[in-house]
């Protein structure tokens, strides 16, 4: 039974190498987009007649009713008209791994609010579950998904379920989502990537297979792009998969770099992470699909886009007094030398691990997400010229994504 | 460190040389000598804590497994996974498990890929003696690997019982809730001075128990799934003895074992598709001469080989399995020699240990470890006064077939022990510094092992009484811990790496109280212990985790149990009380497991069939159904039934 342990180990190294986190692939242009399509709605009133759904129903009704009763009645009622109108930044704590701490909590940038922790439980009167991965806003739902839990769920914009799917044995655990044209796509470990209506996400519409252990997925103009990691037991893989959107099947697949985890697509590029696996450095390479090469562009661990241009976070460790390790972790906008982000007030950024970086399509402002592994994550949000604005604490472990709401 | 180190050696060459001047008492020779097992020496009156359990106590207070024996004992915490098949590891006094030393009748077990001991896979029923002593053992005529770790948790078998005939045999069935059916048969027989034994076990059970566990404002109801095991155990022992002149224990086991691993309950899905199967033979050799009145040798020698294979089924995988096979081989050789010069006694101890891993897991290196130990040790004895100083010196060197390897490691250790002892009283205080090397895993393991790592320290310091009045009788133990170069996973870049990082102090207090009364025919014993432990990690000031409590660790933790005996009669109620612990790092309400407290019943008769004896015992186990885990989401079981019956010629 010292293989539980050996597991939990490779567990842990095989949660870091693969669930490399966030989903700084901005997802889609049309994310913000509200969705006009209204079976949405009318669809989820007939699905909440169900019966799973009726008992979530009642329990959210219960417990949102008991929670209007404690709170004063002004805040109830700012709280009722900051829901319509005020922008939100949803963030998703992934949590650790194989401990069902996974949270959803919600942010008001303009302040009409407090920071709301927890959300889903709030929503929902039980857990998220186990390894949040991906969280995506899309007409005026949120999608998730859950990799540990194997599902994904829609949710309303109190964060409770509206809809849920549960990934089989032979789907494989849910990684990332991307969203266009009113359907979801999720890149599973069952080797897919899966398309979902938004109008019911009960039953998935269409699945391609793109090779082994598919991590993030991003769509540019009418293709679906997935990098594919492999299986790091018996071989890494080093390529693209390159779906079209339109016939919703593998058009082409071509090698870009080895073990590669994540994918952004900016103006007529890709950008691809990878680890090196000698080094155990991450990698940025540009790769051009047209052409289908890929070139080495910069070391960097994370990257998130304004749609303009490619902004990145650049960490690495230094040895040379192990093991007292210390990582240096910088700030980088391509094709200039300046620093996007001021650190001169939040010095310890410079020390941090990332694992979240994403930047508010409306205002273009930084949400940079600092982890340790082990105690609740904090964010730090700069606006669009690296100021420094503010900083809190989420209500968990890994804060891995998040969603713009306006 | 050094000065620590200096320290004790002054103090052990002064008291070899000053003792003699005074001394005028009996040496402790004869406590090796009498007693081939030293560890079942009685838990009273020792220099260092020591907590024993005996088969009779086993079988009285329903103990079902040996990690649910070990967490009856204090200052002990023991990681359980749940269910029969459930990995079960022990921790003493907040040190972390692969601080703690099993021996196996004397010789000592080990795990190198892994560090530390699972516990579970030991058969109950076939122990005679448990023994925990904190510091080192008692006895001095011992290998070097048994002062070489900070606690020691050794396990005696049953001896057969020739009182009455030249052939003993006895046949034990137990069977009980979620499909548990264990049976072992028992043959020995005697021939002059010689005795062959042999034991063959074959258990069995499902472990598909219901649980429930608190989600938000809900409730999660299941079922535990994949958490079948099989196994089966068998052993051959040949013992010599010449009264106390010569004794010889050969002995040969081999164990095969196959389960599922349930794995944490997630939420929501049912994923468990994780199998293990383990092979473990061994043979090994105990032996122990004296020559002359003063002079005692011990001989050891063991040949282990274990394997195992984990296989995970997941479309994830390529061709949808993953299949790790590990294969571990030792060779072990002891030599320890025990000189008696009244009052003084000398001991010298040296191990020879090589370890071998061979894996198919990527980027192993196939790793080889030679491990050189040698331990001296001085006691002596003035009056109600003794003394004990321990050095011991640990080398060990690895090779590789490619890749870093680390540097050799080379360490000292010391230890001393002082007693003074009354008929009323005993009082102790024990120090003592260990180290235990990196594991397999820790240096080689793909992507997470760092062949750079330094050993891990341990230091104990311990002062504490006995107090026996009468029917009562009462210890108190209070210490001071701290280890240090702890090896943790960190992150860096991204890529999780082992590193010698963490600091834990550890400050706690183990209090035990016992008595016993009688009536005619009828007995009461009554025992209680508390425990209070606070272990905190002060690795780094600046750390939202610095002066947190560490994970699994419960502040307050106590221990009750009553047995009452009339005639062939006997009835326990036994008692578990753990406060909340937390198993994550950060000290928050989220990352807390609740309290728990868990009561067990056994009812015991004893039957006389001519003259053989069969005992029927039963129990209910975890009364109130309490739905509680020590693992957070590893629930463990609700209220069970087992039945006992032990049939002994």
């Amino acid at each position: 039974m010292k293989k539980q342990f050996v597991k939990i180990l490779s567990l842990s190294a095989l949660l870091i190498g693969t669930s490399l986190i966030y989903s700084s692939c901005d997802k889609d242009d049309d994310e913000i987009v509200p969705d006009n399509n209204g079976t949405d709605v009318v669809n989820t009133d007939s699905i909440a007649k169900t019966d799973s759904i009726a008992r979530v129903d009642s329990i959210a009704k219960a417990d949102s009713i008991a929670k209007a009763d404690s709170i004063a009645k002004a805040d109830s009622i700012a709280k009722a008209n900051s829901i319509k109108l005020a922008k939100k930044v949803f963030f998703l704590n992934e949590g650790s791994m194989s401990a069902n701490n996974s949270t959803l909590d919600e942010y008001y940038p303009n302040g009409e609010s407090d920071y709301q922790s927890k959300i889903f439980a709030a929503a929902n009167g039980k857990g998220l579950g186990d390894t949040g991965q991906d969280l995506i806003a899309y007409g005026n739902r949120l999608y998730v998904s859950v990799s540990g839990s194997n599902y994904l769920a829609k949710l309303d914009l109190n964060g409770k379920i509206v809809e849920q799917y549960s990934f089989t044995a032979t789907d494989g655990s849910p990684r990332y989502l991307a969203a266009k044209d009113g359907f979801i796509y999720v890149s599973t470990y069952g080797g897919k990537v899966m398309k979902f209506d938004t109008t019911s996400i009960a039953s998935s519409i269409g699945a391609v297979e793109v090779g082994t252990r598919p991590e993030e997925i991003c769509i540019s103009g009418n293709s679906l792009y997935a990098v594919i990691a492999g299986d790091y037991n018996v071989a890494y893989d080093s390529t693209l998969a390159v779906v079209d959107l339109t016939a919703f099947s593998l058009k082409d697949k071509f090698t870009v770099a080895i073990d590669p985890t994540n994918v952004l697509p900016v103006g007529d590029k890709l950008y691809v992470i990878h680890y090196n696996t000698t080094t155990w450095a991450q990698e940025i390479m540009e790769v051009n699909p047209a052409a289908k090469t890929s070139t080495v562009f910069s070391d960097g661990a994370k990257m998130a886009t304004d749609g303009e241009s490619l902004y990145y976070v650049k960490s690495f460790t230094d040895y040379s007094d192990y093991p007292n390790t210390k990582t240096v972790t910088s700030f980088a906008k391509k094709g200039s030398d300046a620093s996007p982000i001021d650190l001169t007030s939040t010095p310890e950024l410079s020390s941090s691990t990332i694992y979240l970086f994403e930047i508010d399509p409306d205002n273009g402002d930084f949400y940079v997400g600092a982890t340790d592994y082990v105690t609740n994550g904090t964010i730090y949000r700069f606006d669009k010229t690296g100021k420094f604005i503010t900083k809190f604490q989420t209500s968990g472990i890994n804060p891995n994504s998040a969603a713009f709401v306006k | 460190m050094r000065f620590l180190t200096q320290s004790f050696a002054v103090v052990a060459i002064a008291l070899l040389w000053a003792v003699p001047l005074f001394a005028q008492s009996d040496s402790t020779f004869h406590r090796d000598v009498e007693a081939v097992d030293v560890e079942a020496h009685t838990q009273k009156r020792q220099a260092v804590p020591m907590q024993t359990m005996s088969a009779v106590e086993i079988q009285q207070l329903g103990v079902q497994n040996l990690a649910d024996a070990v967490r009856r004992f204090i200052g002990t915490n023991v990681k359980d996974y749940g269910g029969v098949g459930g990995l079960k590891t022990v921790s003493v006094r907040g040190l972390g498990a692969a601080h703690t030393a099993v021996s196996y009748d004397g010789v000592v077990v080990s795990d190198c890929q892994a560090g530390h001991i699972d516990i579970g896979r030991f058969d109950i029923g076939s122990i005679e003696t448990i023994a925990l002593t904190i510091g080192q053992p008692d006895g001095l005529l011992q290998p070097a690997s048994a002062f070489a770790q900070a606690s020691m948790l050794s396990i005696s078998t049953r001896k057969p019982d020739f009182a009455r005939r030249q052939t003993d045999a006895g046949v034990r069935l137990k069977g009980g809730s979620f499909g548990y059916f264990d049976t072992q048969v028992e043959v020995a027989r005697k021939v002059r001075h010689s005795t062959l034994s042999g034991t063959a076990q074959f258990m069995r059970s499902d472990g598909d128990y219901r649980y429930t566990i608190p989600n938000v404002d809900s409730t999660e109801r299941g079922r535990r799934d994949n958490s079948d095991i099989r196994s089966a155990r068998a052993e051959i022992n040949f013992t010599t003895a010449d009264g106390n002149r010569f004794q010889n224990h050969l002995k040969a086991y081999g164990f095969y074992s196959e389960r599922g691993l349930p794995g944490s309950v997630i939420l929501y899905y049912k994923q468990a598709q994780e199998r293990l199967a383990d092979k473990n033979f061994f043979v090994q050799n105990d032996a122990r001469l004296r020559f002359r009145d003063n002079l005692m040798f011990r001989f050891q020698a063991k040949y282990n080989y274990s394997w195992n294979r984990y296989e995970d089924r997941n479309v994830m995988y390529t061709n949808g399995l993953r299949t790790d096979l590990n294969t571990q081989h030792e060779g072990y050789l002891s030599v320890a020699g025990l000189w008696s010069w009244r009052p003084i006694d000398v001991s010298l101890a040296g191990d020879m240990i090589y370890n071998t891993l061979e894996s198919n897991m990527k980027g192993n290196p196939q790793p080889r470890r030679l491990t050189l130990l040698s331990a001296l040790n001085v006691r002596a004895v003035w009056q109600r006064f003794e003394a004990t100083a321990i050095l011991v010196a640990q080398h060990s060197s690895e090779k590789v077939d490619f890749g870093s390897r680390p540097d050799n490691m080379k360490r000292l250790t010391p230890a001393l022990s002082l007693k003074w002892s009354s008929n009323l009283i005993t009082i102790r205080a024990m120090a003592k510094e260990t180290y235990r090397v990196p594991t397999f895993n820790e240096l080689y393991y793909t992507t997470l092992g760092t062949t750079g790592l330094k050993p891990e320290e341990a230091r104990e310091l311990n002062v504490g009484f006995d107090l026996d009045i009468s029917k009562f009788d009462f210890s108190a133990d209070f210490y001071a811990n701290n280890v240090d170069n702890k090896i943790v996973a960190i992150p860096t870049l991204y890529i999780w790496k082992m590193a010698n990082y963490g600091k834990v102090d550890i400050l706690g207090a183990d209090v035990a109280a016992g008595t016993e009364f009688g009536i005619a025919e009828a007995r009461l014993k009554i025992t209680a212990n508390y425990s209070y432990q606070k272990a905190i990690d002060v690795t780094d000031s600046n750390s939202k985790l610095y002066k947190s409590q560490i994970p699994y660790t419960p502040l307050h933790s106590g221990k009750a149990a009553a047995v009452a005996t009339f005639k062939k009669y006997s009835l326990s109620v036994t008692s578990i009380v753990s406060g909340k612990r937390y198993f994550l790092q950060q000290n928050t309400p989220e990352n807390e497991i609740e309290a728990y407290i868990e009561f067990s019943a056994t009812a015991t008769r004893r039957f006389d069939i001519g003259g053989s004896q069969l005992t029927a015992s039963f129990s209910c186990l975890n009364i109130t159904d309490n739905q509680y885990s020590i693992i957070k989401y590893y629930p463990m079981p609700g209220r069970q039934f087992q039945l006992q019956l032990n049939f002994m010629l």
